[in-house]
């Protein structure tokens, strides 16, 4: 992998030149550092950049991932790039308008705000206290307009973003957590104001202070927990591809993706991915489409073909009309939709939120309408009021965003990512779990058996190998340990790939083929022939992934059935399946095609949960409920399943459902505490029992539970 | 008690202290790179060759 990367990631200056962005003084350049595992590896090239004088400024973001860099010189970039590279980082070109917008600036303001309410609700609540343990009428006065004066910056200054969904609740008539915490905090407000004019009790400039912090708190954590997770997911349309040639008067010169147009001539050369959707102009191309289309074996597209972005050439030089480039392209597309799917989950307010707050505000009203009624405008309007303070939906609106938030680094603790943290809620609807072969129970890797290439004269077995890496292919990635060195391979004539069957090419003069076959157990194999002679029979062999029994195991005592999806010949996926506990064996398919996969996880519906490795399994996985996805050949992978695994570790697919069944328990366990506490507390407080001071001290008590409840439930797996 | 009339305002006036400095902080980038820059006190000042032992990731 590394040795291809190399070749492709080296940018010329004109290549770079369109990623920079003209500010006042200086050109910028965003990259994304691949490689970047710690504070080390950062300090590393903070200390090389730094050596050269014309860098004005640089900044890392996101753990070290991001690097902004600021010169007055474009020449600095190229030369920069260059240097993280060679330090054996992969330093990639951000465009401009990819980076998310003004998030630098947003999280300047918030947490601007977060400190602003902070000190209010600090020193407010050392004033409070002092007047709970009754301090006398002088320093009462005194500290209630400290009080005052503290709450204003807190309420009009912190809590606008409150106000601004407030507003909009209202504006487009949609319950969102805003409104019930927006009308408590208006009318609080408003009623201390006015017993604090009028000298009376009744005063709560304490707990909207303490609300607005907490709340501001709970919302900026989950925040940034998802920016980060975005951050580190979005790099480009087309994975793996950041530049092309561009053929222009016959001179084929890089240029970065982004700046090809409509009908640009596109060199691709062997070995590389496609960036964009055309039409092929040379008479034939051998490409890999297994991102698209899930085929692992190679396609052979004719002239005149129209030919897809992210599919990799496997031999020779092609030339290209484009057609579609970047978020139009196919793969494009699909990463697009996955993307707009994470914008749309952040969006999404939570189902019983506005259930919660129609509750309150109906109860807060009939308690006011009956004792006004009953009584005076005054007790209802205390009552009311005590109801909306002590039933502040805090315990959920800061509750859940708190639970995804720590669900999301629990993950990451313990190597899975989560698209976003709402997906662990689909895991209850699954009794079904799918798994791919190969790279995922498999290594993967195609291996020859070394005994019977061995046994060939070094001769032949030097032609062998000629012809079999004269073409990018699985069963070719096995024959490169045994080659010495590169500038040993032979040249071949009249070489051709025969889809389904194997490959063919004259060498020094002999005609040499090498087609796949089964041997009689099954196994398969492939003949290599000399002149139409067969030679010999090369063994090969896939490895079965260390963890797969134990796996199994708890899976089937979750009460799961376990399927497998394979692309191969039944021979080798059996003795696999029978590996599964009787009872949990569902159905086993071989020699299943993506759409093969496809259908059967649609017909599954709802219940099942597709694990593969992201290539032969995109349409699968995107189809299935849930997925999960095995680190792998596709970059941009963990955009497109739900939840992505950071090793290839068998043992983190029975995390996932820990992990999930803990989050599960631990928001039922907050569900049934804020609905025991609200609806006695709701109850006592239309009864009278609680007057507003008492629910202005219950409310921060209750949320303090909910806080140390979620943290302790969710400190480790 | 009087004096709390002075402590009080003392204390308050520490708080604006802080916003002020705070707000100064995050206006000079101080707090855009919270993981990095911290890391970076672990390593030594003095200028270390770059070796094949250096490159290991812990």
């Amino acid at each position: 992998m590394k040795s291809a990367m190399s070749s492709a990631t080296s940018f010329s200056s004109e290549s770079i030149g369109a990623f920079l962005l003209k500010t006042d003084l200086h050109w910028k350049l965003d990259l994304f550092i691949k490689g970047v595992h710690c504070g080390h590896c950062v300090f590393k090239i903070e200390k090389q950049i730094n050596k050269n004088a014309k860098m004005a400024h640089y900044q890392f973001e996101a753990g070290g991932e991001r690097l902004s860099l600021w010169s007055s010189d474009p020449q600095f970039f190229p030369e920069t790039v260059e240097l993280i590279n060679s330090l054996g980082f992969q330093a990639i070109p951000l465009s401009p308008e990819l980076k998310v917008d003004n998030c630098e600036n947003k999280f300047k303001s918030e947490i601007k705000r977060l400190a602003v309410a902070g000190v209010s609700a600090g020193n407010i609540m050392l004033f409070s206290v002092a007047i709970y343990l009754g301090a006398d009428a002088a320093f009462t006065t005194f500290f209630h307009k400290l009080c005052l004066v503290l709450v204003l910056p807190s309420l009009f200054y912190s809590a606008q973003p409150i106000w601004m969904g407030f507003w909009q609740s209202l504006r487009y008539r949609r319950f969102n957590l805003d409104l019930p915490i927006g009308l408590a905090l208006a009318t609080g407000f408003l009623l201390s104001l006015v017993s604090f004019i009028q000298g009376r009790d009744g005063i709560y400039f304490d707990t909207i202070a303490v609300v607005t912090f907490l709340i501001l708190t709970s919302r900026f954590v989950l925040c940034r927990y998802v920016s980060r997770i975005y951050q580190k997911n979005i790099v480009h349309f087309i994975p793996g591809v950041y530049q092309a040639r561009r053929k222009l008067n016959g001179k084929s010169q890089l240029i970065a993706l982004q700046s090809i147009s409509r009908g640009d001539l596109i060199e691709v050369w062997r070995g590389e991915t496609l960036p964009v959707d055309g039409v092929l102009l040379s008479e034939e191309a051998i490409l890999d489409t297994s991102v698209l289309t899930g085929e692992s074996s190679p396609v052979v597209y004719k002239k005149g073909d129209l030919v897809f972005a992210g599919t990799q050439l496997c031999a020779d030089k092609i030339l290209l009309q484009s057609q579609k480039t970047a978020g139009q392209t196919r793969v494009g597309q699909l990463i697009e939709r996955a993307l707009q799917g994470l914008r749309h989950d952040q969006e999404e307010s939570f189902y019983w939120v506005s259930r919660f707050t129609a509750f309150v505000i109906l109860s807060a009203l009939a308690t006011f309408t009956y004792f006004l009624w009953l009584d005076s405008l005054a007790i209802g309007f205390y009552r009311a009021f005590a109801i909306v303070i002590v039933a502040c939906p805090c315990a959920v609106s800061f509750g859940i965003p708190l639970i995804r938030s720590f669900s999301g680094q629990l993950a990451i603790k313990n190597g899975l990512v989560l698209k976003n943290p709402q997906v662990l809620k689909k895991i209850k609807q699954i009794s079904h779990i799918c798994f791919d072969k190969t790279g995922t129970l498999t290594q993967g890797r195609v291996e020859i058996e070394p005994a019977e290439l061995m046994a060939l004269s070094s001769q032949d077995r030097l032609r062998l190998l000629s012809l079999e890496l004269s073409m990018d292919h699985p069963i070719s990635k096995g024959f490169h340990k045994y080659l010495d060195s590169q500038a040993d391979l032979l040249p071949v004539q009249d070489f051709q790939y025969l889809p389904g069957k194997g490959i063919q090419g004259t060498i020094e003069g002999e005609m040499w083929q090498v087609f796949s076959t089964t041997s009689l157990d099954g196994k398969k194999r492939v003949a290599v022939f000399k002149e139409g002679v067969e030679l010999t029979q090369l063994r090969l062999s896939t490895d079965l992934k260390k963890d797969i029994l134990p796996l199994f195991k708890s899976l089937s005592d979750r009460g799961l059935q376990i399927s497998l999806l394979s692309g191969d010949s039944g021979p080798q996926v059996a003795p696999i399946f029978n590996l599964i506990p009787p009872k949990a064996q569902g159905q086993c398919l071989s020699q299943a095609s993506p759409e093969d996969k496809l259908q059967f996880i649609k017909n599954q519906g709802e219940k099942a949960m597709m694990v593969g490795d992201g290539i032969n399994d995109i349409a699968a996985m995107q189809s299935a409920p849930l997925s999960l996805c095995m680190p792998g050949a596709l970059e941009n992978n963990m955009s497109l399943a739900d939840i992505s695994m950071a090793r290839g570790d068998l043992t983190l697919v029975e995390k996932v459902f820990q992990l999930a069944h803990k989050v599960e328990r631990t928001e039922r366990n907050l569900l049934i505490f804020t609905f025991l506490y609200n609806v006695t507390c709701v109850a006592l407080a239309s009864a009278g029992y609680i007057t507003p001071v008492v629910a202005a001290i219950l409310m921060p008590v209750s949320s303090l539970t909910v806080l140390s409840l979620v943290t302790f439930s969710l400190r480790k797996l | 008690m009087e004096i709390l009339y002075i402590l009080v305002i003392l204390s308050l006036g520490f708080s604006l202290g802080f916003l002020i400095v705070f707000f100064w902080a995050v206006n000079k980038d101080q707090m855009s790179s919270l993981d990095t820059v911290s890391w970076s006190i672990l390593d030594e000042d003095t200028k270390i060759i770059q070796t094949d032992e250096d490159t290991t990731n812990d």
